[in-house]
C-alpha cells in the first residue's frame, strides 16, 4: 500500500539508536568519573576484581532478562541459589560424595525448583511476582531446614580451582570466564534463535504470539528453568571461591538481578531487553559499588547510591522509549 | 459452485444470553469479494470468528470446496487456506515487518538459529510477488496504520492463504489508505484469491464487492448481487422496519439552555482525522436530545468529553451558561453533572463494592462526620433509594451479584439522588431485558417532566426515536443532522444520515 518513503538510516544513526549504546555510554562515563577521582580504579587488578565479584550476579541477571522479556519475574532465584549450595555441601560433607556428583545434584535440585515455579504459574495463572515471592520464602526455608541454619565448609580441590579460584593466564579469574561463556550462550539464545523470537513475541504481545501458534506458556516455563540453571551455576562458582556455603547466601540477589536488567534497558512490561544491556547494567552496579569503596565512602551509603543509579537509568529509559514511539 | 458454505450456524453467548448467530447460512463464491454488512451487534464478527476457529458454533457446519471441514483454531484455519485480518491489529511492535510476518513459522538455520536474512528475503519475495512496496526491515512500531494493515495482509499471504477475511479494515484508515487497500484487494481477486470484507459503510460495499450479505439481529436478512442493489435499499435492510416502543411522550416544555457544546473538537495521536470535529450541540431544560450514530463515528468520544473524562482539543462546553471546559470531574459533579455511562460494569460501578457503597460513591462526603461514615444514615439512604427504584435484594451485597437491570437502576438512583439539572445517558438500556428497559424509559420521561436537560447517546435507533425531542446524528465525528423529532422523521431517514448517505450542511 504505502510506498517506502523513509530513507534507510545511516550507520551512525543506527548505532546511536541502539538502546545498548546509551547504557555503554553511561558505563564509560561512570568509569571515567571514578578513574579521575581515584587512581586505583583504572587498574587491571581492580577491574578484574570488580568483574569477578559481579560474575555471579551477572549470570543470574542475564537469565532474569530473558524471563522478564517473556513477561515474567523470578524472585526465588536467590533462594534457589542457596538451595543449590546447601544441597551440594550436605552431599559432600554428610554423605561423603564427590564434589562433582554433589554439585550436579545441587544443580538438578535447583532446576527442579525452577520447574516448580513454572508449573505453579502455568496451572494457577497467578502473577509470577506473587508466586515466586511465596516460593522464594519456601525455598529459603528449605535451605535453612536442610542445613540446620549452619554454614558448611568444604575442602579445597581441583573442582574449586576450575569453577572459582584459578586464574586464566595467571590474570583472569575463572568466574569471569564462566560469566562471559554464559553471556554468549544467553546472547545467542535470546537474540539469534527462533526460541528467542518467541520470548520477545510472548512478552510484547501475548495475544498475537498465541495467534501465531506460539505456545507462550511453554516459553515462560523454559524461562523459569533458565533462571534456575543460572542460579545453580552461580552457586557453584560461589562455593568454589569461598569454600563454604551458607543457607542465607544470595539474599536480595533477585532484586539486584532485576535492577541490573532494568539499568540495562529491559522493560518491566516485557518484550524489550538485551543481554548485552544487562551485562553492562551489572557492570554499572559493580562500578558504582567498587568506586564508592575506593573513594572511602561509608559502606552504608552505597546502597543508597545504587538506588539512585537505578532510578536514573529507568527515567532515562522511559524518556528514550517514549521519544521513539 | 460455492467455495465456502456455512450452514445453520448458531451461537449463543451464555454470559449475557445473547444469540449472536441464529441459524445463519452464508455462502461465498470462489474468486469474489464478498461484503458482509450489518449494524453493530448484528453478528458479523461472530460469524467470521467461527469461520476462523476463534469461536466454536453451538450448531451448524462449514464446507470448503464441498468438503465438510472442522475448524478448531486459527492454525487449523490457516492450514485450510483461511486467513483473517482483525479489526485491532495483532502485531508485535518491537519486531520488524519481516519478523512479524514469519512469526510462528520462522526460517531457521541448522534447526535452531533464526535465519534473519532468510526471513527478510522471503518476505521481500512475497512483497514483490504481490506488487507491494514496503521495506521488510522496518520496525512495526514506526509504521502508519495503513502500513500495519498491509503487514497483517502480508502475514496471511505469506501463509499461502486463499480466502482472506478482513474485519472492518477501513475503520482506522484515511481516504487515500482506503483507496490503496481497495486496489490491493482488487489485485488479490485478480490473481485468484477470495475476500470477505466486513463493513458497515455502504459506499464501500458498492465500491469493492461483487456480492453482499446483510445481517441483522444475528440473522441473515438478504444476499444480493452488489450491482443490483442500491445504498438506500441496503440501509433499509440493515436497520429494519420501525418497531415503535410504547412510550407516552408529552410535548416538550423546552426551557433555558443547560448544556451547550460550541465547536468541540477532539484530536488523538495516531489518528489523522479528528474523533470529534467541530461539534455544536445544545440541550435545553426539559428536553431530551438523542444522539445516534454507528460506533466509531464519535458517540463514545462525545460521552467522554461531556462527562469530563477527556479534555477537548478545541471548543467550549458550557453548563448553565458557565464555561466548564477545563474543570475536573469532581468540580463538574459539584456543579450538578449526572452521568449514566455505557459501560455500567466498569465505569458506572465498582463491582466488588456493595450496592450501598456504590450508591454513595458520588456523594459520600455528605455522610461523613469527622472523617468517619455515619453508618445509620448511609443505610437509611440506601434503603430509601432501593425502595424508590424498586431495586431488589440486600444493599449490603456486592453490586456485581445483581442482574444488569438492577445494576443500572442502582446507577440511575445514585445519579438522580444528588441535585442536578443535567444528565448524560449513554446506551441506557443496552443488554437489558424489556421490563428493566421500560422502567428506565419511564424514569427518563419523569425527569424530563421535572425539567432536567437530558443528553441521550444510543446506538438503538428505536430507543432514540421514541424518546428524544431532538434528534442528532453523528458521522465521522461531525454532526450531520439535527432535527426536531416528528412523525415525518423516519428510521430510514436517520439510517441514511448514520451511514453517511445524507448530510445537512450547517
Amino acid at each position: 500500500m504505502d510506498a517506502m518513503s523513509q530513507p534507510r538510516r545511516t550507520a551512525l544513526q543506527r548505532i546511536l539508536g541502539l538502546r545498548d549504546f546509551g547504557v555503554l555510554v553511561a558505563a564509560l562515563l561512570i568509569a571515567a568519573f571514578f578513574s579521575i577521582a581515584t587512581p586505583v580504579f583504572l587498574t587491571s587488578y581492580n577491574l578484574f576484581n570488580l568483574l569477578r565479584q559481579t560474575s555471579q550476579l551477572g549470570i543470574i541477571s542475564m537469565a532474569m532478562t530473558l524471563l522478564i522479556v517473556s513477561g515474567e519475574f523470578d524472585l526465588s532465584v536467590g533462594a534457589i541459589y542457596a538451595v543449590t549450595g546447601v544441597v551440594t555441601g550436605i552431599l559432600v560433607n554428610k554423605l561423603g560424595m564427590s564434589i562433582w556428583v554433589s554439585a550436579s545434584a545441587g544443580m538438578v535440585a535447583g532446576l527442579a525448583l525452577g520447574y516448580l515455579n513454572g508449573l505453579l504459574i502455568a496451572t494457577t495463572r497467578i502473577n509470577s511476582f506473587i508466586a515466586t515471592l511465596s516460593t522464594m520464602m519456601v525455598f529459603r526455608g528449605l535451605a535453612l531446614v536442610l542445613s540446620q541454619a549452619q554454614p558448611i565448609s568444604l575442602q579445597l580441590s581441583f573442582f574449586m580451582d576450575l569453577f572459582g579460584r584459578a586464574e586464566l593466564f595467571g590474570v583472569v579469574p575463572v568466574p569471569i570466564v564462566w560469566m562471559l561463556g554464559w553471556g554468549v550462550a544467553m546472547y545467542l539464545l535470546l537474540h539469534r534463535t527462533a526460541f528467542g523470537v518467541k520470548v520477545f513475541a510472548t512478552g510484547d504481545n501475548r495475544e498475537a504470539a498465541d495467534l501465531a501458534g506460539i505456545k507462550t506458556m511453554r516459553v515462560k516455563r523454559v524461562g523459569f528453568l533458565i533462571t534456575a540453571l543460572a542460579a545453580g551455576i552461580s552457586a557453584v562458582i560461589s562455593l568454589s571461591f569461598l569454600k563454604t556455603v551458607t543457607p542465607t547466601q544470595g539474599t536480595g540477589l533477585e532484586l539486584e538481578a532485576i535492577a541490573a536488567s532494568v539499568i540495562g534497558g529491559t522493560a518491566m512490561s516485557g518484550g524489550v531487553g538485551s543481554i548485552l544491556g544487562t551485562f553492562l547494567g551489572t557492570f554499572i552496579m559493580a562500578e558504582v559499588r567498587t568506586g564508592l569503596v575506593l573513594l572511602g565512602t561509608d559502606a552504608y551509603i552505597q546502597d543508597a547510591f545504587v538506588g539512585l543509579v537505578i532510578a536514573l537509568a529507568v527515567i532515562i529509559n522511559v524518556r528514550l522509549s517514549s521519544r521513539r514511539k | 459452485m460455492a467455495y465456502l458454505r456455512m450452514r445453520g450456524i448458531t451461537k449463543l453467548y451464555p454470559e449475557n444470553n445473547v444469540l449472536a448467530n441464529a441459524d445463519v447460512d452464508f455462502e461465498v463464491r470462489r474468486n469474489e469479494i464478498h461484503a458482509l454488512v450489518g449494524e453493530n451487534g448484528a453478528g458479523k464478527t461472530t460469524l467470521m470468528k467461527i469461520l476462523y476457529g476463534l469461536e466454536r458454533a453451538d450448531r451448524g457446519y462449514i464446507e470448503l470446496e464441498d468438503r465438510p471441514v472442522h475448524i478448531s483454531s486459527p492454525l487449523a484455519a490457516n492450514r485450510l487456506g483461511i486467513g483473517m485480518v482483525h479489526q485491532h491489529f495483532r502485531l508485535i511492535p518491537e519486531f520488524s515487518i519481516a519478523e512479524n510476518v514469519v512469526l510462528g513459522i520462522e526460517p531457521r538455520r541448522r534447526g535452531l538459529f533464526l535465519d534473519r536474512e532468510g526471513a527478510v528475503s522471503r518476505v521481500r519475495a512475497v512483497i514483490q510477488e504481490y506488487g507491494f512496496s514496503i521495506d521488510p526491515t522496518l520496525r512495526v512500531r514506526e509504521l502508519t496504520v495503513g502500513q500495519m494493515q498491509l503487514v497483517e495482509i502480508l502475514k496471511i499471504l505469506y501463509r499461502r492463504v486463499q480466502l482472506l477475511i478482513l474485519d472492518e479494515p477501513t475503520s482506522v484508515l484515511t481516504e487515500q489508505q482506503i483507496h490503496r487497500l481497495f486496489q490491493t484487494l482488487r489485485h488479490l481477486r485478480k490473481i485468484g484469491k477470495t475476500v470477505i470484507i466486513i463493513t458497515h459503510k455502504l459506499g464501500e460495499v458498492k465500491d469493492i464487492s461483487q456480492r453482499v450479505t446483510v445481517m441483522r439481529g444475528g440473522r441473515v436478512v438478504a444476499v444480493r448481487e452488489t450491482a443490483q442493489v442500491d445504498e438506500r435499499e441496503l440501509s433499509r435492510l440493515m436497520v429494519g422496519k420501525s418497531v415503535s416502543l410504547q412510550v407516552r411522550r408529552e410535548p416538550a416544555a423546552r426551557g433555558r439552555p443547560v448544556l451547550e457544546l460550541e465547536g468541540v473538537s477532539l484530536l488523538a495521536r495516531g489518528q489523522d482525522h479528528p474523533l470529534l470535529d467541530g461539534v455544536d450541540l445544545c440541550v435545553h431544560a426539559g428536553e431530551i436530545v438523542g444522539v445516534a450514530g454507528v460506533s466509531g463515528n464519535g458517540l463514545a468520544e462525545l460521552e467522554d468529553v461531556a462527562s469530563g473524562l477527556r479534555r477537548v482539543s478545541s471548543g467550549r462546553i458550557l453548563l448553565g451558561g458557565r464555561d466548564i471546559t477545563r474543570l475536573a470531574v469532581r468540580e463538574l459533579r459539584q456543579r450538578g453533572l449526572a452521568y449514566v455511562p455505557a459501560d455500567r460494569l466498569h465505569r458506572g460501578s465498582s463491582l466488588a463494592s456493595s450496592v450501598m457503597e456504590n450508591m454513595i460513591i458520588a456523594s459520600h462526603h455528605r455522610f461523613l462526620r469527622g472523617g468517619v461514615f455515619r453508618r445509620r444514615e448511609v443505610e437509611g439512604f440506601a434503603d430509601e433509594l432501593a425502595a424508590n427504584f424498586s431495586i431488589e435484594g440486600d444493599p449490603r451485597v456486592p453490586i456485581g451479584t445483581l442482574s444488569g437491570g438492577n445494576i443500572q437502576k442502582v446507577i440511575l438512583a445514585r445519579e438522580l439522588a444528588s441535585r442536578t439539572d443535567f444528565i448524560l445517558f449513554s446506551e441506557p438500556t443496552w443488554g437489558l431485558d424489556v421490563a428493566s428497559s421500560e422502567f428506565i424509559y419511564e424514569r427518563l420521561m419523569e425527569i424530563r417532566r421535572q425539567g432536567l436537560a437530558i443528553l441521550l447517546l444510543s446506538s438503538n435507533l428505536d430507543e432514540i426515536m421514541s424518546l428524544a425531542d431532538t434528534l442528532v446524528v453523528m458521522y465521522r465525528g461531525r454532526v450531520v443532522a439535527c432535527l426536531a423529532n416528528s412523525a415525518e422523521v423516519t428510521k430510514e431517514l436517520i439510517g441514511e444520515y448514520m451511514l453517511g448517505l445524507r448530510e445537512d450542511r450547517s
